[in-house]
């Protein structure tokens, strides 16, 4: 569910997904570098005959945020979220961006919302239940939100917040099962077997097992990517929603 | 008796030319629907007395139903099935599937007349593609995997259909005005399908489950297994890879001695010549 402009949403599988790219030089879980990666497009009956390529689109990216973790599914406890996050001590949600495609043609509008909360409230298999509300640039609400959300004890915590609230109070809001996606392990040229170079660094880095599919890149010769991409294969481990954009 | 009638042209059907129900199924935690069912039905305009080796139709049709839109758990719930497709159907039945695709419940007429035959004069093949998202469909009395089809749909061109804007409001509440483009009276018989596998070596008791649980269909007649594929990043081959994901296809009744089994996807390569 997004609340965004006055369209109806459908999430699209495989494009919004968890992400995480894992370096060769990478030692340990809070190295890693984690996305959140959502792709909407407007729905509904009037819209049967647009394609879906022509239908306004959003794509929202969460990036480079640090989910203090240990392994992948500790992911249901992670909250960037006005109360847990200052309770916590956690600080740093990521960088949110959001590009919003009204019309097919048309330039996109981008919009930095630097002013965010997200959290995980619940897993179910490899799906993570994730809330986000994200808020205009200058607008200080999201410090008075804050302010009025955070409780000076634990014991007078106020009470949480719901849909209707944020919808109101935020620029976007959505709640979203997200599939943990994919692990890109960056590896080595000279290792002999890549694939499980990357199946092992994915396993002992995160506790993932057995990706669905398994595509092992080399960027090199290809005209899309700068040079700086060629040292390595990228070996991405699709866990869930295998998909090709 | 069996028929189909095309922008006014009846057309009859021969004994034992069914439209097909096919499911998908897929498995848990897919981000889609885990049950998919789809309905085509191939039309062929035959040459009469060709020699062998020479091509044997003048022109083929093919009528297709992306998504019915049912989610019941035994597919002999499928009888009595009715569909009144307006916008607001479609818009309660639009979804991704599980890998990015949209489904949507359009009616596809595709087809081609061949150059230099009767139905085309023409030195230049004539294709045929229209869609319409109103329709109605009605599915009667189940016999074994039989029930007797209905369709009626209204048609656009694809050049007419797409556009770029949404409808308005007095566009979305008119729904299938003067006669229908396309009616079919025919018999719909369950045939197969594909079952989606994640990782495993051994795909068929898991296919036999997911059907059970989400079909209830309880047997699978002449399962084959297709292997994902990947391609090796050094020598660029394709390769199936067992032991990984993969789809088992299969029928619901043994294919008749007579019949040929026809492919899904490319209407070229089942044109019987």
């Amino acid at each position: 569910m997004l609340n965004f402009r006055d369209h109806d949403w459908l999430a699209v599988p495989g494009a919004t997904h968890l992400w995480v790219d894992i370096l060769p030089e990478d030692r340990t879980v809070d190295d890693l570098r984690w996305s959140l990666e959502f792709r909407y497009v407007a729905t509904g009956g009037k819209w049967r005959r647009v394609r879906h390529s022509q239908r306004p689109k959003l794509d929202l990216t969460v990036s480079i945020f640090r989910p203090c973790v240990r392994r992948w599914d500790e992911f249901e406890h992670v909250s960037f979220w006005f109360r847990e996050a200052v309770l916590l001590g956690k600080t740093e949600p990521g960088s949110l961006i959001a590009n919003y495609f009204p019309k097919c043609g048309l330039p996109a509008e981008h919009y930095f919302l630097d002013e965010h909360i997200w959290r995980v409230s619940g897993r179910n298999g490899r799906f993570l239940t994730v809330e986000l509300a994200a808020f205009g640039g200058d607008s200080g609400l999201a410090d008075g939100l804050a302010a009025m959300l955070v409780p000076t004890g634990a014991d007078d915590a106020p009470p949480l917040q719901d849909a209707d609230f944020w919808k109101e109070n935020s620029q976007l809001y959505l709640v979203e099962e997200v599939p943990f996606g994919v692990v890109t392990v960056q590896t080595p040229r000279n290792v002999a077997d890549p694939e499980a170079y990357a199946l092992g660094r994915a396993k002992s880095l995160l506790g993932l097992e057995f990706p669905s599919e398994v595509q092992i890149v080399d960027y090199v010769g290809s005209r899309m990517t700068c040079e700086l991409m060629h040292g390595n294969f990228y070996v991405h481990l699709h866990f869930h929603g295998f998909y090709e954009d | 008796m069996s028929w189909i009638e095309w922008l006014g042209e009846k057309l009859p059907l021969e004994a034992g030319v069914d439209a097909r129900l096919s499911v998908h199924v897929w498995p848990p935690e897919s981000a889609c629907p885990r049950v998919s069912w789809t309905l085509d039905l191939r039309y062929h305009f035959w040459r009469q007395n060709m020699p062998e080796g020479k091509r044997k139709i003048d022109a083929w049709l093919s009528i297709e139903l992306g998504d019915l839109g049912f989610y019941g758990r035994d597919w002999r719930d499928l009888e009595g099935l009715e569909i009144r497709a307006d916008a607001a159907w479609h818009g309660a039945h639009e979804y991704f599937g599980e890998y990015g695709n949209l489904n949507t419940g359009e009616v596809i007429v595709m087809g081609a007349e061949y150059p230099n035959t009767p139905r085309n004069p023409k030195p230049t093949i004539s294709e045929v593609h229209w869609l319409g998202t109103d329709f109605v469909l009605r599915l009667g009395k189940r016999d074994g995997f039989f029930f007797p089809l209905e369709l009626d749909a209204w048609m656009l061109p694809e050049s007419e259909f797409y556009r770029s804007m949404p409808e308005s409001e007095s566009e979305l509440a008119v729904f299938g005005e003067g006669p229908p483009d396309l009616r079919v009276i025919a018999r719909a018989a369950f045939v197969g399908g594909i079952v989606e596998i994640p990782r495993c070596d051994d795909p068929l008791p898991l296919a036999a489950r997911f059907l059970r649980e989400e079909v209830s269909l309880e047997t699978m007649h002449e399962p084959s297994i297709e292997w994902s594929c990947r391609r090796d990043h050094k020598t660029g081959k394709i390769e199936q890879v067992p032991g990984g994901t993969s789809r088992v296809k299969f029928r619901t009744f043994p294919l008749p001695e007579h019949c040929e089994e026809e492919e899904d996807d490319d209407h070229e390569d089942d044109i019987p010549f």
